[in-house]
């Protein structure tokens, strides 16, 4: 179906706009809520990403990497083996739990330096993807579900959950923009925004905190979606530099546009999971990143 | 009493004890060197000052005690040179030291005589020509700079500094000793630590002497630099001989009021 912008404008704005019911049905209910949620994951897992390789001072770090998203995929293949209901909720759980065990394993080891944050993540991860592996392996007729939900998608979103997430988004956004300075300081490493004065630990918990939820809400509601939480603040920081106040504000809009573009393009290809174009196109990038940042400052 | 004083000071790291009971006076207006073997507290205690540790006993800084300091007053007050910064992320010179201001400014709040404090850090550390240079694409000694010039735009009252010119070039080490030397003329606190005991001949009007974690000596240079201290600090023989300047063509260049006696092991 082609309804033109100006349509489509008339359709969300109007009141009563002259088109027909089915396309009224097809903006309202289900473009609209889609375009939302993916602007609103894509600023959310950006900006989770940019807070989380700020505050632990490792470019390596991103939701994913700590743990959320395998912690949300076990989550969800439970709620689906039990009976498909409450999987967002067991999602949601399953997230937070595995960033509390990441936390509590990298505490006990090294007070929760940087590098034992991001090693416990990748060993939580890998504990859980396991679990995974063994629901997919036990709920026979079930796992073509669990397969599709881990891929991630947005077909099916509704406003309400978008809203949830597009909150956590601008929550987490505002409380790192605040300390931004700080976060500066703190990326240096060495305790050198300790010497600098800045509450270190204080700033740290909360802004982990919130952006462990700005991730979880989106892992929780749309599938797994890889790639964008480590991807989009790396991008930004080669245009704009590691400065943490307009990194994160580029990464919020750049996160949006990125994971709205992925999502159109997985629409157009024909209805492929999100979150294999993002991995796709992502590992590449990243790879280029990677490779860039070697050869241009020796 | 103006600068640091410490009384029965007891820290470390986790469950082990480093510094064992010290106590004593850096004073306002002067350098004091910390010396002492690797391994015998000289960082540990720089960083306690600081504040990064937790510990027993008591530091004042003049007339505060440091422990009712809140972070952003310590901030203001205390400045610490500490080694390299991570190099994860490319901040470029002029913005690593603009972060030296942090204490100074709050998020709306405008700090005057910021840009001032950061052009003059830039230049007493000559890296006006660095400002827009990336943290990664520098060498050693520059970076060494940079973080003494953050410290330099914090405009503390106190200066720590571990180890500031391990990684310099003589010219840059020696206008940093210069530049510290002004620091305490204008009644500025300085405490750096050092492996060169020629360095606290220098340039040092007083040193404390380290050994396994407890303050083996402490005092003038002059009364502290002695053969026998030295050598039961350090363990090797110390001989103490005067400076010859090879340039016989004039006066030799002064050196912080005449002839000093400096040291070697052998």
């Amino acid at each position: 179906m082609r309804i033109s912008p100006a349509a489509v404008a008339e359709i969300l704005f109007s009141s009563s706009p002259e088109a027909t019911p089915q396309e009224i049905l097809v903006v309202r209910s289900i473009r609209f809520p889609r375009l939302f949620a993916s602007l609103a994951a894509g600023a959310s897992l950006a900006v989770s990403g940019a807070v989380l390789q700020g505050v632990l001072g490792n470019p390596l770090a991103d939701p994913y990497t700590l743990g959320i998203a395998s912690g949300a995929a076990l989550g969800a293949s439970v709620g689906i083996h039990l009976g498909g209901i409450w999987v967002s909720g067991a999602a949601f759980a399953g997230a937070l739990a595995a960033l509390g065990l990441a936390f509590l394993l990298s505490w006990r080891a090294r007070g929760a330096s940087s590098i034992s944050m991001v090693l416990s993540g990748i060993v939580v991860s890998s504990i859980l993807s396991a679990g995974v592996t063994l629901f997919k392996a036990l709920s026979d007729e079930r796992v073509s579900a669990i397969v599709l939900w881990l891929m991630g998608s947005f077909s099916g979103a509704s406003v309400e959950s978008a809203a949830a997430v597009f909150c956590g988004a601008v929550l987490l956004f505002a409380a790192a923009e605040w300390w931004g300075r700080e976060l500066d300081a703190m990326s240096l490493g060495e305790g050198r925004a300790f010497f600098l004065g800045v509450r270190e630990k204080r700033i740290k918990i909360t802004l982990l905190v919130l952006a462990s939820l700005a991730a979880a809400l989106p892992a929780a509601s749309f599938g797994i979606i890889g790639f964008v939480g480590l991807v989009g603040p790396h991008l930004v920081r080669l245009v704009l530099g590691p400065s943490h106040r307009p990194l994160l504000a580029a990464s919020f809009l750049g996160g949006a546009l990125l994971l709205a573009g992925a999502d159109g393009a997985a629409r157009a290809l024909g209805e492929l999971p999100v979150g294999v174009i993002t991995a796709l196109a992502g590992g590449p990038v990243f790879c280029w990143i990677l490779v860039r940042q070697r050869g241009g400052d020796p | 009493m103006k600068g640091i004083s410490v009384s029965s000071l007891t820290a470390g790291y986790g469950g082990r004890t480093i510094l064992r009971d010290i106590s004593g006076v850096l004073p306002a207006g002067a350098v004091t060197f910390i010396l002492g073997p690797n391994g015998s507290g000289k960082s540990t205690l720089l960083r306690t000052l600081g504040g990064a540790l937790p510990f027993r006993g008591r530091i004042r800084f003049s007339d505060r005690d440091a422990a009712s300091l809140s972070p952003r007053e310590r901030g203001r007050m205390v400045g610490v040179v500490t080694q390299s910064p991570s190099l994860n992320f490319p901040f470029t010179v002029g913005e690593v030291i603009t972060m030296g201001r942090l204490p100074h400014r709050s998020f709306l709040e405008r700090d005057e005589g910021g840009k001032k404090a950061v052009s003059r850090a830039c230049k007493e550390m000559e890296l006006e020509e660095l400002r827009d240079r990336t943290l990664p694409s520098l060498s050693g000694g520059e970076r060494q700079r940079t973080m003494i010039a953050q410290v330099i735009a914090q405009e503390p009252e106190i200066f720590l500094l571990d180890e500031p010119s391990s990684a310099l070039d003589p010219n840059h080490a020696l206008k940093l000793f210069r530049f510290l030397e002004r620091m305490a003329a204008e009644g500025k606190t300085v405490a750096a630590s050092a492996h060169d005991i020629n360095l606290a001949a220098e340039f040092g009007s007083f040193v404390w002497i380290m050994k396994e974690g407890r303050l083996a000596a402490a005092g003038k240079t002059g009364d502290v630099l002695k053969g026998d201290v030295l050598s039961s600090v350090y363990g090797s023989t110390f001989v103490p001989y005067r400076r010859e300047w090879t340039d016989f063509s004039g006066t030799p260049p002064a050196c912080n009021g005449g002839e000093k006696i400096l040291w070697r092991a052998v």
